[in-house]
């Protein structure tokens, strides 16, 4: 890789007065950081007695673009929330050198994350279901909800469909919040906030390459124009991959074990947020395509066609790509006697298409078939809330309506021309949810919220929610959590039917969760807050895939349950520019009816992030670790336990409108892996040491 | 690693790089006054224009090194902590510190018919009858404005300040 940043500094001017300017220069190879960090501190720390001089003699747009460091605002904000919350901001992304919302979401407490070299997957206290599509987590961009009507899955890698650096804010909303949200907020709801106008004020351009014949590039405009204020945002990206080795494939007769280029990932994707007077209409388009270089290892694909046939190994034909664009129009009011109305339409497709590259056995025909497994669907709905403030109460009303215009499944054989599956519906469902924060005392606040779903496919369900916040002490609060929450069955399990294998089930109902914590947050001087927690997770009805005794066909049913208690503990801190978190969590989860061990839950999970300055206010440097105990897999085998250490050096400024950083992922080069979803399939190895660097520039 | 010794000794001196947040709140203080238009017999005679701050003080001295040399308009400056509500009356630029908050809306209300410019630190504050109030925005200081309250004292807004403003919030009535 070539060194932008010996580049960049070469051509660059002396300091100029009022700019105090940082010069790096890079050493190469592997001791670059702590030599680094040395060079840094003899360069930069001269500079900072020149910012004091300054600062009374800005103008108001200098003061207006300067950072200060201010910490008790920021931790005590999300104690009054009636959950318990975590907020990742563009900042912390830009300092963690997080690459996907999969990344940050593994920085949070008690979360954990599962990749097969095609999608990522979330756990949450020691839960995550081996072979299921991610869809116990409710994904929303900007309150829209993004969890697409075949498989309901959260997509948070590379496809998830907004660009991590267009991220204003996460905003992690921890426990079941069905009450709420409705289907899917399950274990969390995840949103993702996007940044607007006015986090953007022009042009800014990015490029960032990285290991693995990686590279990004990014242009984003954000300006205002006659009180009409907009975003519009494009990125691309390609990535290589790399040529992965699979033992079970160690011959001369398939490449020795070696899949090649077919690890490739590329993505495009589209934002575009217009706001006036009240009015957000926001487009988001996004495309990527994955090469799936481990479908012959792991031989039912999504297709769930295998035992016949065996994907062929080493063919970088066999991929997916997945297609996401929907327009939603919101409109927020305030109404006559302090009512507020929030009005939202929306109209989404996504597109999930699938080719895999079939040997066959016959003689007679052709060697090979290309099979395709597409899953498309289309939906729209609107939902309208009403929401008031009185002096000691805050109580909202909302309705939400959603209509799946198009929700097709279908797998074919190419050539000859074989389907399997072809399955086409539409389905409505409505709900009615209301909620109630009341002030009983000025200490104690009670949070009340009901739910009510309408499902055209399997009948209603109610789901309730209450939290009782209690502040006995201006910086400690104590919190008692209940509530419940459900994952309705997606199109996929209810549908997907044929090929002689599987059949369709209409009398699935939804799983359901039932959830206790009690939770204490104390704040510790200005610039410190702790927080403990205990929690019981009750999962009923899971569905799960089954052999129907019947007919032998694939099925699935709502036959097993699980339960999970745990505690947890975080430390945030900020101050000064530095800032950082460090969080543990222990969750026993077993399986409901046998109370044996749960498959792919790791007991013990730490966290670690840690951001400060170092010498300047214009270069931090931080660390982003995890470390998680082992993981059983579905054949009673264990995945070892692993610590995971991420650095970036990050400079806001290292010229005037320039951001560079510089980020090592797996410090510690581990070789870590995670496990897969069927009996005897061996684990997913993940990446070993790996480097991004990324520059952002400002006009 | 040099890494952490290198924090350690920069937190032992108690050097904090960068800036602190009420030095920038002060030069937006003095920021404020320049873009600013008070009645014409605001000043009775050739006395300063007065910074004031009522609550726990949280500028530690950087209010007077900020003002300290220059004019607005050709007055002098001067920082000034008043008693009561009634010398509140005398401050062109009263800012109210958080831990004022509990007597906030008694003080705005004693302070009806004085042109004084009233700077809080949070949105309540221009909900209850402030003028301008700050507001941290990623580690940045922004400030939001109400209009009415400060056409109510006859104090003008210049355009600019407005422009600057992360938000305009227009609430309760001009009387």
């Amino acid at each position: 890789m070539q060194s932008p940043i010996e580049r960049m500094v070469r051509g660059e001017d002396p300091v100029k007065a009022g700019a105090p300017v940082c010069v790096l220069r890079q050493i190469g190879g592997r001791r670059l950081f702590p030599a680094l960090a040395l060079l840094v501190i003899a360069f930069c720390a001269p500079a900072i007695a020149d910012d004091k001089k300054e600062i009374k003699e800005s103008s108001l747009e200098e003061l207006m673009n300067i950072r200060v460091y201010s910490a008790s605002k920021h931790l005590q904000s999300t104690s009054e929330a009636p959950s318990s919350v975590s907020v990742i901001t563009h900042d912390d992304i830009q300092k963690y050198g997080y690459r996907t919302l999969a990344e940050i979401l593994r920085s949070v407490r008690g979360f954990y994350i599962s990749y097969d070299r095609n999608y990522s997957y979330l756990g949450v206290r020691g839960v995550l279901r081996l072979g299921d599509f991610n869809n116990r987590v409710l994904l929303l961009i900007d309150g829209h909800r993004i969890n697409n009507n075949i498989y309901d899955q959260a997509m948070i890698g590379s496809e998830f469909a907004v660009d991590v650096d267009m991220i204003e804010r996460v905003e992690v909303i921890r426990g079941p919040s069905s009450s709420l949200y409705g289907a899917n907020a399950f274990f969390a709801v995840v949103n993702v906030i996007t940044r607007k106008s006015k986090d953007i004020h022009g042009l800014e351009l990015s490029f960032e390459p990285g290991s693995f014949g990686t590279y990004k590039g990014r242009s984003t405009y954000g300006g205002e124009f006659r009180k009409v204020n907009f975003v519009f945002s494009g990125t691309f990206s390609e990535s290589a991959g790399q040529n992965l080795f699979f033992e079970e494939f160690n011959s001369p007769a398939t490449n020795n074990g070696v899949a090649m280029h077919a690890d490739d990932t590329s993505y495009r994707d589209l934002l575009g947020t217009v706001s006036f007077h009240g009015f957000t209409l926001q487009v988001v388009s996004s495309y990527r395509e994955k090469g799936i270089p481990d479908a012959a290892v792991h031989l039912c694909g999504r297709a769930n066609s295998c035992g016949s046939f065996d994907t062929v190994f080493n063919d970088s034909r066999t991929r997916n790509i997945d297609r996401q664009q929907y327009v939603d129009v919101s409109y927020e009011h305030p109404m006559a006697d302090k009512w507020r109305m929030t009005l939202r339409t929306f109209f989404d497709q996504h597109r999930y298409d699938a080719l895999y590259v079939y040997a066959t056995a016959d003689v007679s025909g052709p060697a090979e078939v290309l099979n395709k497994d597409l899953g498309h669907g289309t939906w729209t709905g609107g939902e309208l809330k009403l929401d008031r403030s009185f002096q000691k109460q805050k109580l909202t009303f909302g309705t939400d309506l959603r209509y799946n215009l198009q929700q097709d499944q279908v797998n074919y054989d190419v050539n000859p021309y074989l389907l399997f599956i072809n399955s086409h519906h539409t389905s409505f469902n409505w709900a009615f949810y209301g909620q109630d924060e009341f002030a009983i005392t000025s200490k104690f606040t009670v949070n009340a919220g009901l739910r009510f779903d309408r499902y055209y496919s399997f009948g209603g369900t109610t789901n309730p929610r209450l939290g009782l916040i209690y502040r006995p002490l201006e910086k400690t609060t104590v919190k008692l959590l209940f509530g419940d929450a459900f994952r309705p069955p997606n199109a996929y399990e209810q549908y997907y039917a044929g090929a002689g294998l599987s059949e369709g089930n209409l009398r699935l109902h939804p799983e359901t969760i039932q959830s206790s914590e009690a939770v204490v947050e104390q704040m510790l001087g200005q610039h410190y807050r702790i927080s403990g927690s205990v929690f019981h997770n009750k999962i009923d009805h899971l569905i799960t895939q089954e052999l129907d005794p019947a007919n032998g066909l694939l099925v699935f049913q709502n036959s097993q349950k699980a339960r999970a208690t745990g505690t947890e503990f975080e430390l945030n801190a900020r101050f000064a520019g530095m800032q950082g978190s460090v969080s543990y969590n222990f969750t026993q989860a077993e399986n409901g009816g046998t109370s044996r061990g749960l498959a792919n839950s790791p007991k013990h999970l730490g966290k670690l992030n840690f951001s400060a300055p170092l010498g300047t206010p214009h270069l931090f440097g931080s660390v982003d670790a995890q470390y998680e105990s082992l993981r059983v897999t579905e054949g009673a085998g264990v995945v070892g336990g692993f610590p995971i250490v991420n650095l970036t050096l990050f400079s806001p400024q290292v010229q005037k409108h320039v951001a560079l950083s510089a980020s090592i992922y797996n410090l510690l080069d581990k070789r870590y892996a995670f496990p897969a979803g069927q009996l005897l399939e061996p684990p997913f190895v993940q990446d070993g040491r790996n480097f991004r660097l990324k520059m952002t520039v400002h006009f | 690693m040099a890494l952490i010794w290198f924090i350690a000794a920069q937190v032992a001196t108690g050097q904090s790089p960068g800036a602190s947040e009420y030095e920038v709140k002060a030069a937006f203080l003095y920021n404020f006054a320049k873009f600013v238009e008070w009645p014409p017999n605001t000043f009775s005679d050739d006395g300063p224009l007065r910074f004031c701050v009522v609550g726990k003080d949280p500028f530690g001295g950087e209010l007077e090194t900020t003002i300290q040399g220059r004019t607005v308009g050709g007055r002098q400056l001067a920082v000034w902590r008043p008693h009561s509500a009634e010398e509140s009356r005398h401050c062109q630029v009263l800012f109210v510190s958080i831990s004022g908050r509990g007597v906030v809306k008694e003080l705005l209300t004693e302070l009806r018919g004085a042109p004084v410019l009233t700077v809080g630190e949070d949105r309540e504050f221009l909900k209850v009858g402030g003028m301008i109030s700050f507001v941290l925005d990623e580690e940045r200081v922004r400030f939001e404005i109400n209009p009415i309250s400060a056409e109510r004292e006859h104090l003008k807004i210049s355009a600019k300040l407005q422009a600057l403003a992360r938000a305009i919030v227009a609430e309760g009535t001009g009387k």
